[in-house]
């Protein structure tokens, strides 16, 4: 019975701290909306001047004509991966430490594609003319692999981000219907499903996330690699091999891991979740982290190494540029500041604290983001014919729309936690209840209609 | 007069070297003098027809059966002769050797025609013209490996497989609403709690 009430404690306190932000909103909040509000706003600002003077606003030419936006597009397709591995590789594996955590990855999988997937619209000088990929798509080209795969990865994510959220939902609505608006209300109220978590209903949902965490491993890692084929698949020195795949999917979920580091970070400190996401999280995040951070270092090594012993075509000059010429800063930020350093940060015990798990991730997310940009710069800057290389870089109005889009990025996510709740409530309560009483007892008082142990839910203040 | 035995034997051993060296060069003399080595005229053809080119050999006026012909086609490179070979064919009863050439270039083309010689009959060579005027454009191959089974219809069936589970995950779904709907949701919070 102590334990009982032990499970009805927890649950209440969990209930009533994921539940409370979506009630309330402190005027830090409001100024963190706007300020994203106001960079969004800017971002949308420079590409009307782009639309209206077209490409020419941008530093790409005839001869680099991917710059910062496809790098972005690859970045946070990237991105994205952190909800398939936190959520359904860890879920498949039964880890049950991610719990708190799926959520927030699942968060940053359909934002990041959501931004990613505009990217490419963006880099085209005239976005209505990707109608023509629909109008006149060749099956041969990697491009329309592209659309396609993207286009069900998204669908797919926003699926397996919607199953667990129908408890959740109707735990919303049970419990705070009555201190929202009316407009959030009839949401959770709609989106709930009815749900009153009856066997069969609770039947039908395990069903339905066993089977998309299933499918969302294959999708996952075949988006980043039909990515990596849009460079793969083409003779240019430096994009033509066949490692790129692997590395692609390497890459993004080793960013993902760190841009899901991130947002616990802040979340964790935005709304006191520190009773649910402990230093464990951090930690095993890290190690994750790091035992990719060697990966990708084996990869650069497999990828320079072979290329660099046989020098074939323009090879050397792709070799020189990125470990000595204009493309050199970008190089060694990401081989040292992006894969040295977080790996020793996270070896060290004595730097393996949040904060030096934070500044990990940090690195790692500007250092992916750099490997995206030289690999597509320095790809094309390589002359394939006798003619002297180009240079480029992003004007402000690139600038500006990256920033944008790294505001929007976190705008989303920012106005969804009031929204959504950010931990899948009913998952930890369960997993909680599990540990916490392994004698079944008979439960006193009324059960929610999530399947909760908690009466009312005492945050709707 | 009795010669000495030593210089008999240097007479012997000379007359036999001399002998030696002297056989092949008439034989050759001999069998040079009569070879020749002669090309058909051949039609004008377009590019990617194929035609017969013929040669004929014949020495002291008779053909020369069951020997092998060589047929080039004249290429230079950088001022470098490295003729392309065409094909070798014996010659018949009639001295003739033919082989077949589909020409894959337009004008007027170069042959060249070369018999190596034998001991009895000698080396001849001979060059000749092919005029080719255009035709369909060549090297028309389809494109790709082939694999059976590999094509588009395979990437919509691993697509519809894919959607389709999305669509049977979206009837679970559906059935959660349905069941939801035959169970009365709370209205408010207190009821809500009792909901079960």
């Amino acid at each position: 019975m102590e334990s009982t009430g032990s499970v009805r404690s927890f649950t209440e306190r969990l209930e009533a701290r994921v539940l409370n932000p979506l009630t309330t909103a402190s005027k830090s909040y409001y100024l963190t909306v706007g300020i994203l509000a106001l960079v969004v706003a800017w971002g949308i600002y420079a590409y009307t001047v782009q639309l209206r003077d077209g490409l020419y606003v941008t530093d790409l030419r005839d001869r680099i004509t991917w710059g910062m936006y496809i790098s972005l597009f690859v970045f946070f397709i990237g991105i994205s991966h952190a909800g398939t591995l936190i959520s359904a590789i860890l879920r498949v594996s039964k880890a049950e430490w991610r719990m708190p955590i799926t959520r927030m990855a699942e968060f940053i999988t359909v934002v990041a594609l959501m931004i990613g997937a505009l990217m490419p619209l963006i880099d085209l000088g005239r976005p209505d003319r990707v109608l023509n990929l629909i109008l006149y798509g060749r099956w041969q080209a990697p491009i329309t692999w592209d659309i396609i795969a993207i286009t069900t990865y998204l669908t797919g994510s926003v699926i397996y981000l919607y199953l667990p959220l129908i408890p959740d939902f109707a735990l919303a609505r049970d419990r705070i219907s009555g201190s929202v608006s009316p407009v959030k209300a009839l949401f959770y109220r709609t989106f709930s499903l009815g749900w009153q978590g009856t066997p069969s209903q609770k039947k039908n949902l395990h069903t339905a996330m066993g089977i998309m965490m299933l499918l969302i491993i294959p999708i996952a890692v075949s988006v980043h690699t039909v990515v990596s084929w849009i460079f793969g698949m083409t003779l240019r020195e430096g994009w033509n091999s066949p490692l790129f795949g692997v590395f692609f999917v390497a890459g993004a979920i080793y960013s993902g891991i760190a841009a899901l580091i991130i947002l616990m970070f802040v979340l964790r400190k935005a709304y006191s979740l520190e009773e649910y996401i402990t230093k464990k999280h951090f930690v095993y995040l890290a190690y994750m982290m790091a035992a990719f951070s060697v990966i990708m270092a084996y990869f650069n090594i497999l990828e320079f190494v072979t290329a660099g012993y046989k020098l074939e075509g323009e090879a050397e000059f792709a070799l020189d540029q990125l470990f000595t010429g204009s493309l050199a800063p970008y190089y060694w930020f990401y081989a040292i500041g992006g894969m040295v350093i977080p790996a020793v940060i996270i070896f060290v015990p004595w730097t393996r604290t949040i904060p030096g798990i934070i500044a990990a991730a940090g690195l790692v997310v500007i250092a992916m983001w750099m490997e995206r940009y030289f690999i597509v710069v320095g790809g094309l800057r390589t002359p394939t014919m006798p003619y002297e290389p180009a240079n480029y870089f992003p004007s402000w109005v690139e600038w500006s729309i990256m920033a944008g889009a790294f505001a929007g990025f976190a705008l989303i996510i920012t106005i969804a936690v009031k929204i959504l709740p950010v931990i899948a409530i009913w998952e930890v309560a369960e997993q909680y209840e599990k540990e916490a009483a392994p004698i079944p007892g008979p439960v006193t008082g009324p059960a929610p209609a999530g399947g909760l142990v908690s009466p009312v839910g005492g945050q709707n203040a | 007069m009795r010669v000495p035995m030593p210089l008999r034997m240097v007479a012997v051993l000379g007359l036999t070297a001399v002998i030696f060296a002297i056989t092949p060069l008439l034989v050759a003399a001999q069998s040079v003098e009569g070879s020749k080595l002669a090309l058909a005229d051949a039609p004008e053809v377009a590019i990617g027809d194929s035609i017969q080119l013929q040669a004929s050999l014949t020495s002291g006026g008779i053909p020369v059966p069951g020997v092998e012909i060589v047929f080039f086609r004249a290429v230079e490179f950088l001022n470098s002769g490295n003729d392309l070979l065409i094909g070798r064919a014996m010659t018949d009863e009639s001295g003739i050797a033919a082989v077949d050439f589909a020409p894959r270039s337009e004008g007027e083309i170069l042959i060249l025609a070369e018999f190596g010689g034998t001991e009895a009959v000698g080396d001849a060579f001979t060059e000749g013209s092919v005029l080719v005027g255009p035709g369909p454009p060549q090297y028309l191959v389809e494109a790709g490996i082939g694999v059976p089974g590999i094509n588009v219809y395979l990437l919509a069936g691993v697509l519809t497989t894919v959607w389709g589970t999305f669509f049977f995950v979206m009837t679970l779904v559906w059935r959660i609403a349905r069941d939801g709907s035959s169970t009365p949701v709370p209205k408010t919070a207190t009821e809500g709690a009792t909901g079960e």
